[in-house]
């Protein structure tokens, strides 16, 4: 008896799993029509902010939305990487990465999607997203925007747990490791998003 | 599972765009959790004065692969007087589902159809807070989109491939609310 009590258990459980877990064919950090416009960002700084996932997810092409106010971006020789991190106490910790180089459309927004480095499967819960854009060559960077969800400047840091923050040194890398410490969490400049989207 | 009593996309509506005869568009919406749907409501603006009749069609379709299927509709009308919601911005709501359903959750998309009978010029969808409308076509997998030829009715199914999925037109996101 007690063993065909357990086969129903294990059966059902099976059954929910499956149910409760569907996975996502995209994940957006915030709705695009929720964007408040464009900024520059500036060269080899790293920002980086925390994302709920409610669902299952593969890591398979994170979108950006940029604006390219120069010709000379026809031919930018500049990179952007994309970083997925888990936080572990306060430290944020490199999972998987993405880049993208190219060039864009000066008259209008141009979508990039970059290249994953691994195939992965994000599980549900929290996640943060980071993403830096560097110039190797021409110092065109200055005319690249990022489409951001924010252009409000709160003069004191972001009170509670770290949910986002911006590098202050600049980096050509995404690092493998990063103490939230070292993150500025006060300003405009930390608080705002750039629209990423990731499509399975 | 939770129970959800209802879900939207982002009340943020500062923008305007214009809403074309026949014209049917497919836009993402994230369900976190299952919903009984019942209700309806998309963001608009009449944009004119004067009386106005308008039908509509709603479908929730699923996506499996490159093809979007349709699973129920919704289908509705709303009338606007000359002193009512001319001008302004208001919601259109329909509550008579073709099927009841629990929606799971997971990426869903709403087709929404304008019917052709009748002009629906001055219609607009209340869309977001600044429209960025990008040169090149969406890249990596479908996120939504809308049919380049007219149709007077909700396909069963539609390839992704024959969607439009470039420039604001194309990719725009109304604000919906769908309710328990």
């Amino acid at each position: 008896m007690s063993d065909f009590l357990l086969m129903g258990v294990g059966d059902r459980r099976a059954v929910v799993v499956a149910a409760a877990n569907p996975q996502l064919q995209f994940f957006e950090n915030f709705p695009g029509k929720g964007g408040a416009g464009n900024v520059a960002y500036s060269n080899g700084t790293l920002s980086i902010h925390a994302v709920n996932i409610p669902l299952s997810l593969s890591f398979g092409y994170p979108v950006v939305l940029l604006s390219a106010s120069s010709n000379a971006l026809s031919n930018w020789l500049g990179e952007i990487h994309f970083g997925l991190y888990s936080l572990n106490g306060s430290t944020l910790s490199l999972a998987n990465s993405a880049s993208a180089a190219g060039s864009f459309i000066t008259t209008a927004y141009s979508w990039m999607s970059m290249a994953t480095s691994a195939t992965q499967n994000i599980s549900p819960g929290a996640w943060y997203f980071g993403l830096n854009i560097f110039t190797s060559g021409v110092a065109v960077h200055t005319s690249l925007s990022f489409f951001v969800n924010s252009s409000i400047n709160p003069q004191n840091a972001i009170p509670g747990g770290f949910l986002m923050g911006r590098m202050t040194a600049s980096t050509n890398a995404m690092p493998g490791s990063i103490a939230t410490s070292d993150l500025d969490i006060t300003g405009s400049d930390a608080i705002r998003q750039p629209y990423i989207i990731i499509t399975a | 599972m939770p129970q959800l009593d209802f879900q939207h996309n982002g009340l943020v509506m500062n923008q305007n765009l214009i809403i074309n005869n026949g014209s049917l568009s497919f836009f993402p919406f994230l369900i976190n959790d299952s919903i009984s749907w019942v209700n309806f409501n998309v963001a608009m603006v009449y944009g004119a004065s004067g009386s106005k009749t308008q039908s509509l069609s709603v479908g929730l379709y699923s996506i499996s692969g490159s093809s979007l299927s349709l699973t129920n509709s919704i289908t509705g009308s709303f009338g606007i007087t000359a002193t009512g919601q001319a001008l302004n911005r208001f919601w259109f709501s329909a509550t008579a589902t073709s099927a009841t359903q629990n929606i799971n959750p997971g990426n869903w998309y709403f087709g929404i159809l304008f019917s052709t009978v009748g002009a629906s010029s001055n219609i607009s969808f209340g869309v977001g807070a600044s429209l960025a409308s990008a040169g090149n076509a969406f890249p990596g997998g479908f996120i939504g989109g809308a049919m380049t030829n007219s149709t007077n009715a909700l396909p069963s199914s539609i390839a992704t491939s024959n969607l439009n999925i470039t420039g604001i037109d194309a990719m725009f996101i109304p604000c919906i609310i769908i309710s328990a």
